[in-house]
Parts: C-alpha cells; structure tokens; sequence
C-alpha cells in the first residue's frame, strides 16, 4: 500500500496499541485534535482518552509522568510537539529516564518512546526546526532511532514501542507528507543501516531529512558519470558501522550528511570511526556537509543552510578530488 | 527539647555515619566491568566492544600513572 509517512505512523500506532494494552499515548494536542501534524489522528476516538491522553503543556511533566507509567508496566509513548519543545525535558529523559536501570542494577525498565517531529524545511523558525539528535545519542542508556521512510515510519514506530529500552524516535517533519510504499511483512531489525542505493565511487552516509537529499544527489550525480552509494543509518545510537564499514570498503570514500550542526555533530563520530577502523581503506578524508554553527536561520534563509543537493554534489567533488 | 536530647541527638548520628562509612570501606571494589551493565536491555554491540577492551587495559595490571 501507498501511504504518507503520517499515515503509515498513524497505522504502526494502531498497531501498537492493539497488540499491548499497556500502550498508551500522551502528548500535547495528540488526543481531540490528532496532534499538531495528525499523526494520532483517530487514535483517542478508537482507543479512548485513558490511551490516548491529552496533557498540559509540559513536556517535563510528559516525560517524568511517562517515567512513572513505565515503572507500573505501561509502555507510554510520549509527542513532544515541536524538536525545540524537549529541552524542558531534557532532565527527565538524560538524569531518569536514561539512568534508572543501571541505576537500579537491571530492576527498573522503562520501555518509553519519546517521538519527536524534528529537522526544518517547513519555512519555520527555531523551536520548530532544529535536530536535536546528538545530545540524546551521547546520552548512555538511550536508543536513538529516526526514520526516512513511510515504510521505516510503520514498522520503525512499533519496534521502538516493544523495545525494553527508552527510544527516541526522530520524525523527519518535512516529510511527513512523502508518500511510499509500505510492506506490513517485511521489516529490517531497528539498529540496522541499509543500502538505499548502491554505487562504487563514493558513499553517502545521510540519516532523516537527509536521506531523500542524498538519493536526489546521487542521481544528479550519475548523470555525470560518478557511481554513488547512499546509506540510511536509520538508528543513531547504537549505530550500525558494520554497514558504514562494508559500503566505505567498496568505496573508498565517505560523505556524511546531516541538518545538525557541523562541530560535535553526528558525521564527526562517522569520520572518527572511519578514521581508527578503516584507515588504510580510505581514500580521501571523510567530508561532512551539514548545517552550521548557528541558530536556526530565518525561513528565507534556510533552503541555503540546509545541506542540499549542490552542497552534496560539491562534498563528492571534493572527495573525488582528493 | 532539651540540650541533652540534641547532644544525644548528635553522638547517635555520629556513630551511625561512623557505622556508614566503615560499612562502605568493608565493601569489595566493584568489579571493572560493572559499569557496562544494565545500561542496556541487551548490550549493543558497540559497547561490548568498549568493554573488551577496557577488560584488555584492566588485565595488564598497569595502575594509574605507573608508566609516567
């Protein structure tokens, strides 16, 4: 079937909250309104407001009463609204959430998913468009997961709901309205990178909002002669460098993308890697091409910040030059 | 509330933090590989990889600073 990726995280929900009772939902707006992009749309009307719960607005308050829910067995799965609206949640998930089962020795799970629309490209400001990821990939006790497909939405979602580990679950917002394919039947494990397209001249490495950038460059590219793989990292942390490392072998060369900033960004933990584990393979020094240093810029402005598909083209020439 | 009652008061927290502290010294030293546990459900394979390594370091005796 051919869905939006609203659509197809609408239906893995469906799915999850008719296969646990212990699911439930909570968010701001999610219930009455379906949430802000509707991706609970129908959910409350079919499930009822004790599974599909509206709650103040307070996303510390959303995340510590989730914490709670997860230590008498629910498995909560919470919409933070907006990417900039977690940061007043930031001490729950890093001090609690990510903390309690080492803290308790292995006694206390918490099985919560934090979905967070994320990313820019809607023509909005800050708060409404920045890429948290790393902080929560650096943060032990994590999983960080984010998906670039309706297909990857459906059963990424529902993956992340029955894992015993707190997830956080990035929805690249700009393509929430992409339509794809989905296959019910087939699903890739949640940690897994995949090979989006093959190639033998370079390899794109791109996660999120990025990925459909890094297939646009890939084919501009091979109408100029240049074979160009692109990987979907699909999870952040852990991050699957069997694939990076496999693709990078064929290659010899390595592009990573992302909308986050360029210093202490996830790419520098990609070239690192590349650099202690595949050294002698390498070809050229791993290139990033991401967003910058700054602030969210104005909308005007951010088609030019975004890391977009001359920008690639430019990294790979860089690359093949070397 | 008398002065004796918090004078009492203070020699019985005494020795209970006495007590606390000589309980926390009689424990073992946590094994070196303690904290990679129960960060995880399962433990990534990233992280497996950490702790080997770290038990590889651990194994060679070396203290801290000893090869200054």
């Amino acid at each position: 079937m051919t869905v939006s990726m609203v659509k197809a995280l609408n239906d893995g929900l469906r799915q999850a909250l008719s296969d646990d009772p212990q699911v439930l939902l909570m968010g701001e707006d999610i219930g009455r309104l379906g949430g802000v992009f509707r991706v609970t749309d129908g959910l409350r009307k079919d499930f009822g407001e004790l599974r599909v719960v509206d709650t103040p607005l307070g996303e510390a308050g959303i995340v510590g009463a989730a914490i709670g829910l997860a230590m008498r067995g629910y498995r909560p799965v919470c919409e933070i609204q907006f990417d900039g609206f977690v940061y007043p949640a930031v001490n729950q998930i890093v001090t609690q959430l990510a903390k309690l089962r080492h803290r308790s020795a292995g006694r206390i799970s918490l099985p919560v998913v934090i979905r967070i629309p994320y990313g820019g490209g809607i023509g909005s400001i800050e708060h409404h468009s920045e890429s948290p990821e790393t902080y929560f990939a650096h943060t032990a006790g994590l999983k960080v997961v984010t998906c670039a497909t309706p297909h990857d939405a459906f059963h990424m979602i529902q993956q992340a709901v029955a894992e015993d580990d707190p997830v956080v679950f990035l929805e690249p917002k700009r393509h929430y309205w992409t339509k794809g394919e989905v296959d019910p039947a087939s699903a890739l494990p949640l940690e897994r990178a995949v090979v989006r397209r093959a190639g033998t001249d370079v390899t794109l490495i791109a996660y999120g909002p990025t990925v459909p950038v890094a297939l646009e460059a890939a084919d501009v590219a091979a109408q100029e002669g240049r074979s160009v793989e692109v990987v979907d990292l699909r999870s952040l942390s852990p991050w699957d460098v069997t694939t990076v490392r496999a693709s990078v072998h064929r290659t010899g060369r390595a592009v990573v993308v992302h909308e986050a900033a360029l210093s202490h960004g996830f790419g520098a933990e990609v070239a690192a890697r590349l650099q202690d584990e595949e050294f002698h393979f390498l070809e050229a020094p791993v290139v990033r091409v991401t967003g910058y240093d700054t602030p969210y810029p104005p909308s005007r402005l951010e088609s030019d910040w975004l890391p977009g598909v001359d920008r690639v083209l430019n990294a790979i020439d860089r690359s093949l030059s070397y | 509330m008398t002065d004796e009652y918090f004078t009492d008061l203070e020699a019985r927290e005494r020795d209970l933090a006495e007590q606390l502290r000589a309980g926390c010294r009689a424990l073992a030293d946590p094994d070196a590989s303690s904290p990679f546990e129960h960060t995880y459900a399962r433990m990534p394979a990233d992280l497996s990889q950490q702790l080997r390594r770290h038990m590889e370091f651990v194994s060679t005796g070396l203290q801290d600073g000893e090869r200054k």
